[in-house]
């Protein structure tokens, strides 16, 4: 976990940065004189920020840090193959959304998945537009929440 | 007042009264279990249908939404690792891992009872203690409203699981997400890059569902490579014995009075009292190294904290008309469509209305409790369903969940791009729980230090000049200092 901990703590350093360089091009206020305009607050979380990324690292380089010898590909590794295959499906899913609307892309969406995650048995195939159609039911019509209409208009 | 009161339960179990409750109070349970639908979004979708009803009647089944609703986001917390309701945040650590450990019904009769104990009790703070409970809430300002915030924000340390820093590391990414859209005070805009939707900031629910669900299936898509297949999960049928009762029972009734004392306070709702009454029950708890590895009081202390505010949100409500957090709105709006006035006077000039809104929430947190505990063996069928199917219906569920609160698919993309961000963090174990809590705690902390520093003129000496404050930071400074040598000894 070491060098995913000296890894975790130069992201955060890295945002706290970009968070207090966002703050340098906000626009001054009339109660910037106090300080407390609107970059106040986020450069004080800039500041803390940076101060626990610096704390996160420090505890990295103690004597009792430096025996694990893990790497960075013990978990960032090839099994996160399937979980990127799914952010891939949402990828395509999202735009999609808006122009078939939430029944058909949704169940096209559940038969994706369950195609991704290896399903083998026919019948589970026939889960995705009965879930689907039940979520419609619910929300639509017994909530009159609105869901995505698309080109069909449901 | 026994007579008014008793009177108002004898209007509750009439023909007109009682069935709409009944309706309100399973509605509710429906709502909430549903991601993406909360308790105010039940109580203001069904609002317009009590236009036609009576006083009691209408609020009867108002006050029956929010009471199910409450509890119900427990249901899809604890068995899905979905919050059904930001409230229910804080019952997703215990919940889950008990229904992982196949003790699913366990889980859910625990979320039942603790419900019922922290809305019953708070019913009974709400009858008996109105007037005194109001005052101590009107004496809060800016700088109480910012240490509030503070002490809510220490609850980190205790819920960062190996590495501290790293869980107030998560805390700061947490306020950094609360910090993007308008600025509270100038409506300057901030961190939106132009872009329209980040205007009004980050919609807790999506950035929740994605936090949460997506990343929880992202997590069990992976798993499901090692496991081999859609093995469904194994759940016994055991629901919490009386002796486990007995032995949660104090944390129960605290977090229900604190829960009370925290929906009092205007603006702090049940999500704030989850995270406080947990936190609380974990500093003060002989077994807190049980807690978030699946224990009963880590479920006990959040939801009758939770439902606690039910009753204390009312108390400002019905006593100076102030509503203490959103549902309270809707239920001020409900009062006055159906002509009345919020304040002193209603307890004297309506007193059969609010005795039979007492009633109702009295008789409303007994059919909640009963509902609850006969959906258990319906409920924890869920845990049943193949893990190959849960994972595509998790995602669903969380689409739905997060388009619907406001219509948008720029939500979507919010839960999806948080359950990315999730996922990483749990592989860098790095926890996810202190973002969310900064997310929600967040604005109330700028917005009040803010304000109290221009009260001051500039200056800081609110912090140790108020007496509110000053408590809040010895709390703050408990609560940290416990927390720590907890974990050192651990």
């Amino acid at each position: 976990m070491r060098t995913v901990n000296i890894l975790a703590a130069a992201v955060f350093f890295a945002l706290s940065l970009f968070i207090f360089v966002g703050t340098l091009f906000f626009k001054q206020t009339l109660i910037s004189d106090q300080f407390l305009g609107a970059h106040f607050f986020p450069r004080l979380v800039a500041a803390v920020m940076a101060a626990l990324s610096l704390v996160l690292l420090f505890q990295q380089l103690l004597p009792q840090s430096r025996s694990d010898r893990s790497r960075i590909s013990d978990i960032f590794n090839r099994s996160m193959a399937k979980p990127a295959a799914v952010v891939a499906l949402f990828c395509v899913y999202v735009p999609l959304l808006g122009i078939l609307g939430f029944f058909l892309s949704t169940t096209a969406l559940f038969s994706a998945l369950l195609a991704v995650l290896g399903n083998r048995r026919k019948a589970f195939f026939l889960v995705g537009p009965l879930f689907t159609a039940l979520i419609e039911f619910i929300f639509v019509i017994l909530f009159r929440v609105q869901l995505p209409g698309g080109i069909v208009g449901f | 007042m026994f007579a008014l009161l008793m009177d108002g339960l004898r209007s509750v179990f009439s023909l007109q009264v009682f069935p709409t409750l009944f309706l309100g109070v399973a509605g509710g349970i429906g709502i909430g279990a549903l991601p993406g639908l909360t308790a105010t979004m039940g109580v203001a979708v069904l609002l317009p249908f009590t236009f036609g009803m009576n006083s009691v009647t209408a609020l009867s089944m108002l006050v029956g939404i929010y009471i199910g609703a409450i509890y119900g986001g427990s249901i899809s917390a604890i068995l899905l690792k979905t919050p059904g309701t930001p409230a229910a945040a804080a019952t997703v650590f215990d919940g889950y891992a008990m229904v992982q450990k196949g003790q699913a019904s366990k889980a859910l009769s625990m979320s039942t009872i603790a419900s019922f104990t922290g809305g019953l009790v708070s019913t009974i703070m709400l009858i008996t203690l109105s007037p005194v409970l109001a005052n101590f809430a009107l004496r809060f300002s800016a700088p109480e409203y910012f240490m509030l915030a503070v002490f809510g924000l220490t609850i980190i340390a205790g819920i960062s699981g190996k590495s501290i820093v790293k869980g107030f590391l998560a805390g700061t990414l947490g306020l950094f997400i609360a910090s993007v859209g308008l600025d509270p005070v100038t409506s300057y805009p901030r961190f939106t890059f132009g872009n329209i939707d980040l205007l009004n900031g980050f919609n807790i629910i999506p950035v929740l569902i994605g936090l949460f669900a997506v990343s929880e299936a992202l997590v069990q898509t992976e798993k499901l490579l090692s496991e081999a297949g859609a093995a469904a999960r194994i759940t016994d049928s055991k629901i919490v014995s009386l002796k486990e009762l007995i032995s949660v029972l104090p944390t129960m009734l605290k977090s229900a009075v604190l829960g009370t004392f925290i929906g009092v306070i205007p603006g702090a709702g049940a999500d704030i009292a989850a995270f406080v009454s947990y936190n609380e029950a974990k500093r003060s708890s002989k077994k807190r190294d049980e807690f978030g590895s699946g224990c009963l009081e880590g479920i006990a202390a959040p939801e009758a904290g939770n439902n606690g505010v039910t009753g204390g949100a009312l108390v400002p409500l019905l006593t100076l008309g102030v509503p203490g957090d959103a549902v309270a709105a809707i239920l001020l709006g409900a009062l006055i469509i159906q002509g009345l006035a919020p304040g002193p006077l209603l307890f004297t000039q309506n007193a059969p209305v609010v005795y039979g809104l007492f009633g109702a929430m009295l008789v409303g947190n007994v059919l909640m409790l009963l509902l609850g505990l006969l959906g258990i063996r319906f409920f924890a069928k869920i845990v049943q369903v193949p893990k190959l199917l849960i994972i595509p219906i998790i995602l669903v569920l969380s689409v739905v969940g997060s388009y619907s609160m406001n219509n948008s698919i720029f939500d979507v993309v919010v839960a999806f791009a948080f359950g990315v961000i999730g996922y990483v963090l749990i592989k860098a174990e790095i926890p996810q729980s202190p973002i969310v809590l900064a997310l929600i705690l967040g604005p109330m902390a700028e917005t009040n230090l803010r304000k109290a520093i221009l009260m001051y003129e500039g200056s800081w000496s609110f912090l140790w000049t108020r007496p509110i404050t000053v408590a809040f930071i010895l709390l703050s400074v408990l609560s940290l200092f416990t927390t720590l040598r907890m974990k050192k000894k651990a």
